[in-house]
This record gives C-alpha cells, sequence and structure tokens, in this order.
C-alpha cells in the first residue's frame, strides 16, 4: 500500500517536472540564451528528477525481502501438507529435527517446509525454556513470535478460523470418529506421491507402516496384502478427538517397489484387530470406504 | 419328536411295525396321533426352509448388487464387504436353511450319508476358519496396535464370529443325526 502511494506521488511529481522541464524549453525558444538563474534551475530540475527516478528502487528491495507468505493457503491446506510432513520430523535426542531435503524431494512447497521448520524451532525452543525454568504447565511460557514470521502468520490464520463442521458439534448424532450422517472426513484424503526410494517397503515400515490385513483391501483374508499399507492413528475432527488406532494413514507402493504413496487419515479397515468406538462402527467404516 | 403328548413314539414306531389284532384299536389310534405330531414339526420346518431360501438369495443379491463376487474389485470397502457377507449374512442365512432341512427332511437327511460326511467336513472346516480368523486378528492386535483392548478384541471377533460358529455347530449336528439315534 505504502508503495503504491509512493509511486503514485512519483508519477505525480515526473509529471510536474515534466511540464516545467517542457515551459523552459519553450522559454528557451524564445529566449535563445538562458543567464545562470534559469541554467541553475534546470539543473536543480534535472537533478530533482533524476532522484525520484531513482527513488522507488528501495521499494522494490523492500518488496524482495518480505520473504515467503501463506497466501492462497487455508487451515485446512496447511493441515494436510503438515500430515505429509509426518515422517520428516524425526527426534534428535529431545528435539525435533526436520528433514528439509527430503521433504523438498517429496515435492512439498518451501513455503510450508519453511513453516514446519518454524514450527520445529519454536517448538524446541518451548522445551529448552521449559527445562531452563522448570515450567509445570505449558501455558505459563509466553515466547514472542516475532521471530518465527510465517508461524505468525499462521497464528493470525487460526486466529480467525472457525472450522466448517464446528456448526453442530453437540448434535446427537455426531461423534468424534465420524457417523453416516456427519462422516469424518466428509471428503477423499488426498494421496500425495511421496517419492522415489531405494526399497519402499522397508522405508514404509521403518515410517511405522505395516501390510494391511488381507480383508481390509479386498483380498485374501488370511494373506496380507502385498502393496497396500496401514498405520494406526487418532484423527482430530470437527466433532472432537477419536482415540488410535481408529484411523489410519494408508501407504501405498509400487509393484517394482520403488514409489510411495500417502493418504492420510481415513477410518481404519482394519476393524477386527482394534476395539470399536461405538456397535456399528463396522458397517459405518464399510460405507465410508464405499462412499469415499 | 412330537407325538401328541400321549404315546413315546419309539413305541408306537414298535407297535406300528409289529400289528397284533390285540393291538390293532390301539395301533390305529397310534398312528393317527402319530401323522399329527409329524405334520407340525415339518409345516414349521418347511416354513423355515423357505425362510432360509429367501434369505439366502437376498444376501446373495446384496452381494451381487455390492459386486462382492467380482474378485477383480479391490478396496476396503468391497474387502469389508466380503467379510460381512462371508462370516455373518451368509451363514446366518443359512443356518436358517439348514434348521428348516433338518425340520422338514430330517428322514432323508438321516439316511443320506453323503450329506452327513460333507456336513462334518464343512462343519470342521468353518469351525477352523473361525478360529483361525479370530487368532490372527488378536495377533495383529498386539503386533501393530500395542496389544491396545485385545480382550476386547477377542470377544469381538468370537461375538462376529457366532454366526459361523453356530453354522458349524449345526452341520455337527447334522452329520451326527444317525448315531444319535
Amino acid at each position: 500500500m505504502v508503495g503504491i502511494f509512493r509511486i503514485e506521488i512519483f508519477a505525480k511529481i515526473s509529471i510536474i517536472n515534466m511540464s516545467a522541464q517542457k515551459k523552459q524549453m519553450l522559454n528557451s525558444e524564445r529566449m535563445p540564451k538562458m543567464n545562470t538563474k534559469n541554467k541553475f534551475l534546470f539543473f536543480m530540475l534535472v537533478a530533482v528528477m533524476l532522484t525520484i527516478q531513482a527513488a522507488p528502487a528501495p521499494v522494490q528491495v523492500s518488496a524482495a525481502q518480505q520473504g515467503p507468505s501463506l497466501r492462497g493457503y487455508t487451515v485446512e491446506t496447511i493441515s494436510a501438507e503438515f500430515r505429509r510432513l509426518d515422517h520428516f520430523v524425526t527426534f534428535k535426542g529431545e528435539y525435533q529435527v526436520l528433514d528439509v531435503a527430503g521433504a523438498r524431494s517429496a515435492g512439498i512447497a518451501d513455503v510450508i517446509i519453511t513453516l514446519a521448520q518454524d514450527v520445529v524451532e519454536y517448538q524446541n525452543r518451548m522445551r529448552e525454556v521449559v527445562k531452563a525454568q522448570d515450567v509445570k504447565d505449558v501455558e505459563e511460557l509466553d515466547i514472542p513470535l516475532t521471530e518465527y514470521p510465517l508461524l505468525a502468520e499462521f497464528d493470525a490464520i487460526l486466529q480467525d478460523y472457525k472450522p466448517s463442521g464446528q456448526v453442530e458439534p453437540l448434535a446427537p448424532d455426531t461423534h468424534p470418529c465420524g457417523t453416516y450422517s456427519h462422516p469424518v472426513p466428509n471428503y477423499t484424503p488426498p494421496r500425495p506421491y511421496i517419492g522415489w526410494y531405494t526399497n519402499a517397503h522397508n522405508t514404509l515400515v521403518s515410517w511405522g507402516f505395516h501390510q494391511t490385513a488381507g480383508y481390509a483391501c479386498g483380498q485374501d483374508p488370511f494373506v496380507p496384502c502385498e502393496l497396500d499399507y496401514t498405520r494406526g492413528r487418532g484423527y482430530s475432527g470437527p466433532y472432537g478427538y477419536c482415540s488410535s488406532p481408529r484411523f489410519r494413514d494408508q501407504g501405498s507402493r509400487n509393484a517394482g517397489n520403488h514409489d510411495i504413496w500417502i493418504q492420510y487419515g481415513e477410518p481404519n479397515p482394519e476393524i477386527f484387530s482394534y476395539s470399536w468406538p461405538y456397535w456399528d462402527w463396522g458397517w459405518y467404516v464399510q460405507w465410508w470406504h464405499d462412499t469415499y | 419328536m412330537y407325538n401328541g403328548g400321549m404315546i413315546p413314539t419309539k413305541r408306537v414306531r414298535i407297535l406300528l411295525s409289529g400289528r397284533k389284532p390285540s393291538v390293532l384299536a390301539f395301533s390305529l389310534e397310534a398312528d393317527f396321533r402319530l401323522s399329527g405330531g409329524e405334520k407340525m414339526p415339518r409345516i414349521v420346518g418347511k416354513i423355515v426352509l423357505l425362510i432360509g431360501l429367501l434369505a439366502t438369495v437376498g444376501v446373495a443379491g446384496w452381494a451381487f448388487s455390492h459386486a462382492l463376487f467380482d474378485f477383480t474389485q479391490k478396496g476396503a470397502g468391497v474387502g469389508l464387504g466380503r467379510v460381512f457377507f462371508f462370516f455373518l449374512y451368509l451363514p446366518t442365512a443359512l443356518c436358517v436353511l439348514i434348521g428348516g432341512v433338518l425340520l422338514a427332511f430330517r428322514d432323508r437327511v438321516t439316511e443320506n450319508g453323503v450329506v452327513k460326511t460333507g456336513a462334518l467336513v464343512v462343519s470342521l472346516l468353518l469351525l477352523l476358519v473361525a478360529a483361525g480368523f479370530t487368532m490372527e486378528n488378536v495377533m495383529n492386535n498386539i503386533r501393530y496396535y500395542g496389544g491396545e483392548g485385545a480382550l476386547g478384541v477377542l470377544i469381538q471377533n468370537l461375538f462376529f464370529d457366532l454366526p459361523l460358529l453356530l453354522l458349524s455347530g449345526l452341520l455337527f449336528y447334522l452329520s451326527r443325526l444317525g448315531r444319535a439315534k
């Protein structure tokens, strides 16, 4: 806004200067010889014009220095991207480490990686402060977000965020794990390509996945699925938190054992290997997978 | 077996097989009672059999409509549908069907050795399938989900296996009919 305002002012001044210059030229036609005073004025005008033309440069520099922005992202898209980053965040001792190169190779946008770095750094700092000051309650911590510009921007987005599904959180036919009338999630989760690995099976297993039970991928119920993998997890939906392992991340690899795709957050179809949150959960899971 | 509540069935049959003039009047009365006593279970059996047939056709239709027999179809929805069909819906319908057969055509089943042997084999296989499936699921719970609610998972699986276990028991009973007599 300030930049545009400045440019407008500079344009007006330039027009004024141009007209002044023109007048001067006309005058010089009328008066072939310029006196010292006019010469001084002319040089002053040229100097002012040169200064004005040089002036917009700092505006361009400041725009370049603004850095990445979360413009175009929503809480939902950022959350989905964060789920893709799950296995790129590991613990080194007590502190979290983000595998930036791995995340980049998985095709995750730089702005999301930078935001994730902010989150990881902020959380590590929280841990440090808690340790140093022996703080019992995390809410007592007051670490300013000024050093984490993207996290501050994300925080601002979160302040204004109202989840669309929270319009009737206490409706009787809702459940944190989802129901027929209020399924969780009520869309097909994206299934991004994660990347190329020398041994996709071992990579998925190292990320906490296991081969899905045969019945849960439509194969022989006594033989685990070959290319389909499951990692049990909980899920924070619009109606609350559904505990692990009622949801899962679904990993899949190609027959060549190199390419990996992961779908984050869907009802876990291994329904006979965990206790159900409510009595007809099994039928609901079948319905969900038929629908989405 | 129902015999009118007066004369034990075996005794009536003995009376009927060796009809003596002295007991003719009595045996005729018994004959009448026997026919009335056997009719009821047979009629009930035929009704149950019809219900079982309709149920079997119904669940088979449901399975076809969900493409469960198209084994090229993969995915969680189809997979779970197959489990529900083979472990729950079909065994339940078959339980009713076989119950009807036992009530309506008990004599024929008793006399047929092939049916009895087949029933025994299928019964044992169903038992193995139910036990294997339950064990595998409980093992998966321990292996992949840290044994979270393992006892609950076991009870849940046994409950889910009930139709299969019931069918297995019914077939086993059917296979032992001749020996019971």
